[in-house]
Parts: C-alpha cells; sequence; structure tokens
C-alpha cells in the first residue's frame, strides 16, 4: 500500500505548452488528469443510519487526457510535460497514482494554469536567402538573426564594419550603412548580439582589436529598430585583452534589457574572463568571472536567466576544459567549476545553451554532450553517434524549457539538427540539402522556429534560413 | 436496546451521538447505547486502518504551500475544509472519471 501527499507543485506554463513539476514524501509513479474545462462539483451521498447523508463531494471529469510522469519507475519527483496546447486556455489538472490506500487511487487537489499570450510569430522563409556581404563574417555566436517589426535582420560582424541587413520583400538590405561603426585603427575582431525585449533595440557588444595591445577595447553599442539606424559606440572596457590569440567578447541582457559582457583578458599575467554590466550610464567595476587556472581562454559565452536574472557564463581553454560560473542577480561570482571533460580534439568547438540550466558539448570523434545542473553540477553525460563536425551551435528553448537542440553542417557539408526534449533522449539526426561550408550560427527566433545564418561558398556568400523547430 | 416507534430528526439522531446510537434494523427503530470496541477488541486490520489514517491526518502538515491553495480554493464556500479534502484525495473520493 502506497500513499503519498505533495509536498511541491510548480507549473511553467508557456503559450503552447507547460512542464509540470511535483514532488511527493513517498516514491510513486503518478499520472496527470486533465482537461481544458473546468470538472463539474458534485455530491457525494451515502445511507448512514437509514437517511441519506452528505458526506462530500467529487470533482466528476467526463473526458480527461492522461499524461504519465517522464521519470521510469516510482520516483520523488515528477516531471509532467505537456504540449501543442491552445494559448490563453486554462488547464485543469489532478495528479494520481493508481494504487492507494485500499487499492483506490490516490489523488492530489484540482489544480489549474492558464496558458500566456503568444504574440504573432515570426514566419520561416520556404528556402534559404543569399546575398552577398562586403567581408568575411567574424565569428558565428549565437544571436546573430532577429524577427522584429514582422521581418527579420540579421546582424552581421566584419573586420571592417558592423553591419544588420532587414529583409524586404524577399531580399536583405542593409541598413544605415553611412553609419556603421568602424575601427578607427586595427580591426574588428569579434562581436555578440542580443534583440531586447521590446523588440526595441539590437544591442551588440564587440571587440575592436587595435595595432597597439594597450589600446584594445571592448565596446558596445544599440541599433534602434524603430528608425533602423545605429547609435553611438561607447567603451565597455579598454585593455581588455592582449598577447593571447583570442580576441572575444559576449553579450547578455537581463529582465530589464541591461547588457551584460564577459570579456577574456590579461591579469597580472594570467587569462581571465572578465565580467562588466552597465549600471545606469556607466559600466560597473571588472570582476573575475572564470579563472582558467593558467589555461588559455579560446571562447566564452554567457546568457541570463530570464526568471531570476542570474547571469551564466561559460569559457573553454587549451586544456580541453570547459568551464562555468554563476553570479545571482545583485550577488558575486561563485567558484570556477570545470567539466571533468577531459578530449583530445577541438576544444575550441565547444557548444553552450541554456536559459536556467546550462547545458555545455564538446565535439569530438562523436559528439559528446555535457549537461551542468545548478551547483555543484551534475555531471550527464550523452555520447551522441554523429559524424564530426566544424560548424555547430546548441541552443535551448524558452518553451518548454529543458529542450535543446544543435544545429550543425554534417560531414556532407550539409545543414542538420538533433534535438532532445526535456527529460528524453536525443532524437535521430536530421539533414536538410542546404549546404553549409563555413561557420554556422543559429537561435530561438521564437519557441518553435529556429533561424539560422551561415557562411557559403561562391559570390553570395551569406546564407539566412527560418525553419519549424523539430517538435512544431 | 429498545424499539422505539418512529426515526427522529437527523439532528435528535446527532445531538445524541456519542450517548445514544439510534439505527434501524430490519425495519424496526432502535435504540441502544453508543457501542464502545476495547482496544482489546481492535482486530489487526483496524489497528492498521486506524494508524494509516493517522498518518495521513498528520501529513497535511507536509503539503506544499501551493498545493495547499488549491485545497484551500476547493473548500471555499463548502461545509468541508481543506484538511476533509485532502484525505478524501488520499482515499481516492475527490476525483472521479467518467
Amino acid at each position: 500500500m502506497t500513499w503519498w501527499v505533495l509536498t511541491g507543485l510548480q507549473a511553467t506554463p508557456a503559450p503552447t505548452s507547460a512542464v509540470v513539476l511535483a514532488s511527493t514524501n513517498n516514491a510513486d509513479f503518478l499520472y496527470m488528469a486533465w482537461a481544458y474545462h473546468k470538472p463539474s462539483w458534485e455530491a457525494r451521498y451515502k445511507t448512514v443510519r437509514g437517511r441519506r447523508l452528505l458526506c462530500g463531494h467529487y470533482w466528476k471529469w467526463d473526458t480527461p487526457t492522461i499524461t504519465p510522469q517522464t521519470e521510469p519507475g516510482d520516483t520523488l519527483t515528477h516531471t509532467f510535460s505537456l504540449s501543442n496546447l491552445t494559448p490563453l486556455s486554462t488547464i485543469w489538472y489532478y495528479l494520481f497514482a493508481l494504487e492507494g490506500p485500499y487499492d483506490r487511487e490516490i489523488q492530489g487537489p484540482l489544480c489549474w494554469f492558464t496558458l500566456p499570450f503568444m504574440p504573432p510569430g515570426p514566419i520561416p522563409t520556404d528556402e534559404p536567402i543569399y546575398w552577398a556581404i562586403p567581408g568575411r563574417i567574424l565569428r558565428c555566436g549565437n544571436r546573430y538573426t532577429f524577427w522584429a517589426n514582422n521581418t527579420w535582420y540579421a546582424f552581421i560582424p566584419t573586420s571592417t564594419s558592423l553591419t544588420v541587413w532587414k529583409l524586404i520583400d524577399s531580399v536583405f538590405n542593409r541598413l544605415d550603412q553611412a553609419n556603421e561603426p568602424t575601427p578607427a585603427i586595427g580591426a574588428f575582431w569579434d562581436a555578440d548580439a542580443r534583440l531586447d525585449s521590446l523588440s526595441a533595440y539590437i544591442h551588440i557588444a564587440f571587440y575592436q582589436r587595435s595595432t597597439s595591445p594597450n589600446d584594445h577595447l571592448c565596446r558596445y553599442v544599440k541599433f534602434a529598430l524603430a528608425t533602423d539606424t545605429w547609435g553611438s559606440p561607447e567603451t565597455a572596457h579598454a585593455e581588455p585583452y592582449h598577447g593571447w590569440p583570442a580576441y572575444h567578447v559576449s553579450l547578455a541582457l537581463d529582465s530589464n534589457d541591461k547588457p551584460h559582457v564577459v570579456f577574456p583578458r590579461i591579469d597580472l599575467g594570467f587569462p581571465i574572463v572578465f565580467y562588466r554590466n552597465k549600471v545606469a550610464a556607466s559600466w560597473s567595476a571588472p570582476e573575475m568571472a572564470i579563472w582558467s587556472h593558467y589555461r588559455v581562454i579560446t571562447c566564452d559565452t554567457c546568457w541570463i536567466d530570464p526568471t531570476n536574472d542570474a547571469f551564466h557564463v561559460c569559457a573553454v581553454t587549451n586544456m580541453y576544459l570547459h568551464w562555468y560560473n554563476k553570479r545571482p542577480a545583485g550577488g558575486s561570482f561563485q567558484a570556477t567549476l570545470n567539466s571533468l571533460l577531459s578530449g583530445t580534439n577541438l576544444p575550441q568547438h565547444s557548444l553552450a545553451a541554456g536559459v536556467t540550466i546550462p547545458h555545455i558539448a564538446q565535439i569530438s570523434q562523436t559528439w559528446r554532450v555535457n549537461h551542468w545542473e545548478g551547483i555543484p553540477p551534475s555531471t550527464h553525460q550523452d555520447d551522441l553517434t554523429l559524424a564530426d563536425s566544424h560548424f555547430a551551435n546548441m541552443i535551448s528553448s524558452p518553451a518548454p524549457p529543458g529542450e535543446i537542440c544543435i544545429v550543425y553542417a554534417d560531414l556532407n557539408n550539409k545543414l542538420a539538427t538533433i534535438h532532445r526534449p526535456p527529460g528524453g533522449d536525443w532524437g535521430a539526426e536530421q539533414p536538410t540539402e542546404y549546404d553549409v561550408v563555413s561557420p554556422l550560427t543559429a537561435h530561438y527566433a521564437h519557441p518553435d522556429v529556429i533561424a539560422a545564418l551561415w557562411e557559403c561558398g561562391g559570390s553570395q556568400d551569406t546564407a539566412f534560413h527560418a525553419f519549424y523547430a523539430p517538435w512544431h | 436496546m429498545a424499539k422505539i416507534d418512529a426515526l427522529p430528526s437527523l439532528d435528535i439522531i446527532r445531538g445524541f451521538k456519542g450517548v445514544l446510537d439510534i439505527y434501524l434494523w430490519k425495519g424496526v427503530v432502535c435504540v441502544r447505547t453508543w457501542p464502545v470496541i476495547p482496544m482489546a477488541h481492535r482486530t489487526p486490520a483496524s489497528m492498521e486502518a486506524a494508524h494509516l489514517f493517522g498518518e495521513i491526518l498528520t501529513a497535511y502538515g507536509l503539503i506544499g504551500g501551493t498545493v495547499k491553495s488549491f485545497f484551500m480554493a476547493d473548500s471555499k464556500g463548502e461545509t468541508i475544509t481543506p484538511r476533509d479534502l485532502h484525505t478524501s484525495a488520499l482515499y481516492g473520493h475527490l476525483h472521479k472519471r467518467g
């Protein structure tokens, strides 16, 4: 005879999906009965001492959908993932197990949540759109395409200028070319960009490499989408880096659309990833985000958890290690963690994604995916029997939470995807017919739309394609 | 035990609860002193059921705040308490399908 009570319950609704997390004091396998309408509340009678007595009520369900928990076997935590839901509707549900005391179901209370409004989503493109750009794309990050003003924008940094392109009548047009940020001396080396929550600005952090090591700059600029014009760049950090072959910068926006940047630099002769964020009109003092134990940092990336504004940063070093750290909103960085993932191949081709949970992957002869979940890290590893690839992005969808996808170029230089549903296993490789011959970038433009940008050969050297996510 | 002419009202039956037990037996209205079962006479099954019932009542304190708020919402405006609903749910008497 098994019985339990719900010690915790949390529903995370998205426009068309929801995840319900429950915890119980005793282990059991739970089911969720749910419907779009509230069940009727009916009286229950029994005859006592010859009298028909009201002895309570029960919720009478006619056609509920029964969804089992995603975890196998009897567990203390229980996850229920619902998809293809109707936005703005209310879901009524209760949790139950088949055999409780006296061989009856054991049940939870009637619960409910309402799905949020889903704004008009981006429109995928039927085919890739190809066009020529004035120079090679620099490092491809993971946020270079955006859906705003009912069309697509592409941010493409080149060594000589930062460019923003807008899709008008199936053609990408270069915007405000006269005011594009250009380096006074030296060249641009790297850039990262995000769209803010109001789709008002593309926020861009970029690395300006000078001819003099002491004049390197980490800079920040906004591109206004209302007028399609550039703002004035400002310096987030001076002399961020010299003496090491990497000039990266990564950007994230918090819930107030304030920028946070990380950049590797040398401090007292050691490579360190530093962090600064914009407070009012100035930038905060540099904080050490990742201490890589004297190893050369080759790549870094960052993101902010929208639910609590916690800042996440990870980096790769030339000793085949991944590093991760977290800074709670208003708090300080904790001790840097490394992934314990050591390999022999291509540490620079490391992937990172996450919204609330960091996901780190490494490309080797097979894909090795390592998930960091909280602190201390839970080292959950999957070895995927995929072809090697030099160009890949791992991205995570905000809805449903925990959904992750890798967009990459396969050995045949074709655009391909592979995804893993929350709590599930990695699906099959899904190649396309589209050629990808150079760095590729991708992100979720919407919970179920992925936008990808890559460099390709020939006179038209850039390609953009937006397509529905595998679970659409 | 004694026979009486007619079944009294439910308020009267409840008024004597714990003192007199008024009930029907083969259509005959009877009244007797309230039955008392000594502990020593309880069966193992009865003892186990009582023990489980006690644990279930105590477990109400383990319920999370969100869950408790749903029980409270269900019992609002009803004669039952959130704890009653909790007990009904654990015994499978809160939801009925079909």
